[in-house]
């Protein structure tokens, strides 16, 4: 019969199998390493201290295995860039539709999402927007869910569609911008947030403009016409 | 002038200790009882040294009865000529100091 190992002992035993399991498998015999030098270690509690510390070595070859870098990468970064706009720009075309047509209850719910949200200065905002100004609205939600459809395929057209949109977004907002009830209606915090959005989307854009200028003309495609 | 590689105090240490006795091999836990580093630091560092070929690991057998063959290290030449040129002084430094405060 097998003497009962102490809580500890166990506890260490099985945190060890953990962080086995944890470690990137080209690390495997250094996990295997630090789990049987745990079996050398004889006082328990130090035991413990052994296998936690092989646990946190493993979580950190794991992390170190998953290079970060290259899940922030540029691509990555870029789609989270285009489903911001998206988001906000299907936000705004939202409230403004629902308080055009007079749906109070989706106003005010979509409305709440927003800090300091007026309802009774944003209707007289969506009356006196134009139709045109609405239906460009919509046109640049489309355009950056086609901007985010194509980017996660990485088609290089996600860049021109992203650009279009935009541009569109910009010349919209400084439409906007001309309208009373919507400089009223929005507080000078949240105009400038968004002016600071445009301001922070030109720099990427011409980042990314001098990074592919940089990389010199794309490669052609291979020629598939061939026999 | 250039920071060096491996120029962590925790390395300085572990570079030091191994230093000491470098022709023996030694095991994880006698390095990390004499450098005071915690095994979660200890085992990166080794596995670090050893990516860059500062390091030589192998499995020997235990001498106790009935407990398994053990990983052990020492330096490689490449690893001893970085911590005599770097290492040396400041790990050195350190270990005493290390030495100094368990022995209080």
């Amino acid at each position: 019969m097998t003497p009962k190992l102490a809580w500890r002992r166990r506890l260490a035993h099985r945190v060890l199998l953990h962080s086995a399991v944890v470690f990137p498998s080209e690390r495997s015999s250094w996990a295997e390493a630090m789990r049987i030098e745990a079996r050398h270690i004889d006082d328990d509690r130090e035991a413990l201290r052994w296998a936690l510390g092989s646990l946190y070595a493993g979580y950190a070859e794991r992390l170190r295995a998953m290079r970060a870098h290259k899940m922030l990468s540029a691509h990555s970064l870029a789609v989270l860039w285009i489903i911001m706009f998206m988001v906000s720009s299907a936000f705004n075309f939202g409230i403004a539709l629902a308080a055009r047509l007079r749906y109070q209850g989706v106003t005010s719910a979509l409305g709440s999402l927003i800090a300091g949200f007026r309802y009774n200065r944003f209707v007289p905002l969506a009356d006196a927007m134009p139709r045109g100004l609405l239906a460009l609205m919509g046109m640049i939600v489309v355009l950056f869910t086609v901007a985010l459809c194509l980017s996660l395929r990485r088609r290089p057209a996600a860049f021109a569609a992203f650009c279009c949109a935009v541009g569109l977004s910009l010349g919209a907002w400084l439409y906007e911008l001309g309208i009373p009830a919507y400089v009223q209606a929005m507080s000078p915090q949240h105009l400038w947030r968004i002016g600071i959005c445009f301001v922070l989307t030109a720099g990427v854009l011409r980042a990314a403009w001098l990074g592919v200028a940089d990389q010199g003309p794309p490669n052609r495609r291979p020629d598939r016409s061939g026999p | 002038m250039p920071r060096p590689p491996n120029a962590s105090r925790q390395t300085y240490l572990l570079l030091a200790a191994l230093l000491e006795q470098p022709r023996t091999w030694r095991h994880g836990y006698e390095l990390a009882k004499e450098t005071g580093l915690k095994s979660g630091t200890l085992y990166p560092l080794l596995m670090r040294l050893s990516d860059q070929g500062l390091l030589d690991a192998r499995w020997q057998d235990s001498d106790l009865a009935g407990k398994p063959p053990r990983h052990m290290y020492r330096l490689t030449a490449g690893g001893l000529a970085l911590a005599r040129e770097q290492g040396a002084s400041e790990g050195e430094g350190l270990l005493a100091k290390r030495l100094k405060v368990s022995s209080r």
